[in-house]
Order: C-alpha cells, then structure tokens, then sequence
C-alpha cells in the first residue's frame, strides 16, 4: 500500500541513513514514499527556526549550526526534485476535509505533559498541520506512517465524516 | 572474395549476439518507430541485453506505474465521495430556495478562528 510519512519519520531522512536505504529501496521498486506539502512544510520550518538567532535567545531553543542546516534543506530538496519522494499538495479536497475535521476537533486533545520547546501556540499551528496531512493523505487514497498518537484520533473523526469510505489506516513507523 | 574463402577469420568464434532473457507468453510482431527503436538499441547496448528486452522491462516498469496510479485514484475517490455524500459540500441542489448567508455572515465565519482564542 503507498505509504505517506508524516513528521516524525519523514524528519528522520538524511544522508546515509536507514530511512534513506528504506525510501529508496521502495523508489526502485516503483512504490515512493509519499510526503504531505504540510509535512514538508513542517520540516522547513523547523530547520529553519533553528537557525534564526532571535528565536534562539528562547530558553530550551536549540541553536544548530546553520551550515549543517542549510546543507539538510539542500539536499531535501534534492531528493525531492529527483523524484525520490512524492509530494502531495495541500488541495480543494484536502482543504475541505481538513475544515471539516478542524470544526469537530478544533484544538489538539490535552497531551500529559507539553514539550518545552513548543508553546502553546506552536502547539495549535501544529496541530492544524497534523489536520492537513490527514486529509491530504485520506484524500489522496494513501495510508499514513506515523508515531504520532494524534493521527489516529483524526482518523476516528475522518470515519466519522465518512463513514462508508475505505478508512485511513495508521502506521507505525519502520523498524531501522 | 568468394565464399569459403580462408580470410583468416574463420577460426575465430564469431561474437555472441546479445540474447533477451527467456519469457513465456504470447508472442507478437510490432512496427517500433525508428527513433524510439534507436533510443532503445542505446540503453540495451549500455545494459548488456537486447532492444527487445529493454523494450519489456519499460513496459512492465509502466504497467506497473498505471496500476499504481489506478488504485490510488480508485481509493481516493472512494474516500472523497463518501466525504462529499456525507456533507453537504458534495452539492449545490436546493441552493436557490435557501436564503444565502450575507457577505458580513460570511466574512464572520471564515475569521471564527480569531475570535475562539
């Protein structure tokens, strides 16, 4: 089945690493991994907000070297414009369904303990991301390859909207 | 030079034309344009096989694709059907005999975001 990877394995790709031997394999094999555009937006950003020196005077933000993250988003891109890794835009229906599911579950569920780098409003734009990839990937007929405990609560809310339509079915990420 | 000449050559083990791998199936005879064929005779000579092979795997590689891309549209225009069947965004019937909202309703409702926090 195509796989869509939100964040918290797509972020994982990097040179050398397992993640790109696994992305690969499945290129070769006629069968890419997918990203949403709100996912690699969510990556940009973070890349990018690590190297903003504003931002860095924020207690708990980790200052990267902004070579090493220059030279990450380069070769993201890459792999991107290569055809490594399909991209799927945030479109009509996706945006019509992520309304939807915004309107029933409008903020994220109360998580037991916040991350320190993230404020409350970080929080909520990250939730609507979490809203975008899921309905862009429902809606793109791909099932969603995840470690985040969110998606399968949009889930839920998606059979719900839908209740006869095929459901989009979570994965947890790949063994590496 | 006649035939059967000694040219020196004979001895030589002519070389091996470059065989397709063996497949089964059905058998057929087909007009390949002449710059597609060119183009195919270029990657078989640079993979070590034959136009005839590398015009199968190209095929198989794209059949592939097609199936792909055919299940991925037939289940995501499952889910957007069934997400358009149920809501209303999935049609406009009955619009006309509805009052529709006002441009100050609607302008407010898009902004409903801003005024929750």
């Amino acid at each position: 089945m195509p796989q869509a990877w939100d964040t918290t394995t797509a972020a994982r790709l990097r040179p050398d690493s397992p993640e790109l031997e696994y992305v690969t394999n499945r290129w070769q094999l006629g069968d890419p991994v997918a990203f949403t555009a709100s996912t690699l937006s969510e990556i940009f950003f973070g890349l990018c907000k690590a190297t903003l020196p504003t931002l860095s005077e924020r207690p708990n933000h980790q200052r990267l070297n902004s070579s090493a993250v220059d030279a990450q988003r380069g070769w993201l891109k890459d792999q991107i414009a290569a055809g490594l890794i399909d991209i799927l835009p945030f479109e009509h229906r996706a945006a019509d369904i992520a309304g939807a599911l915004r309107a029933r579950i409008p903020t994220p569920p109360p998580a037991p303990k916040r991350s320190k780098s993230r404020s409350k409003a970080e929080g909520r734009v990250a939730w609507m991301m979490d809203l975008q990839t899921s309905a862009t990937v429902f809606v793109y007929g791909y099932d969603l390859i995840s470690a985040d405990a969110h998606h399968p609560l949009i889930a839920k809310e998606l059979s719900a909207l839908a209740p006869s339509a095929p459901p989009l079915l979570i994965e947890a990420p790949p063994k590496f | 030079m006649g035939v059967g000449e000694d040219t020196g050559k004979a001895a030589r083990k002519p070389a091996r034309r470059q065989r397709a791998p063996r497949r089964t199936g059905h058998r057929v005879q087909l007009t390949v344009p002449e710059d597609m064929w060119r183009e195919l005779a270029g990657i078989a000579r640079a993979a070590g096989t034959t136009a005839n092979d590398v015009l199968v795997r190209l095929a198989s590689e794209r059949l592939h694709d097609r199936q792909r891309a055919v299940a991925l549209r037939k289940l995501a225009d499952e889910r957007w059907q069934a997400f358009a069947d149920a809501s209303s965004t999935g049609s406009s019937n009955g619009a006309k005999k509805v009052k529709p909202l006002t441009a100050e309703e609607l302008v407010k409702l898009s902004q409903a975001s801003r005024e929750e926090d």
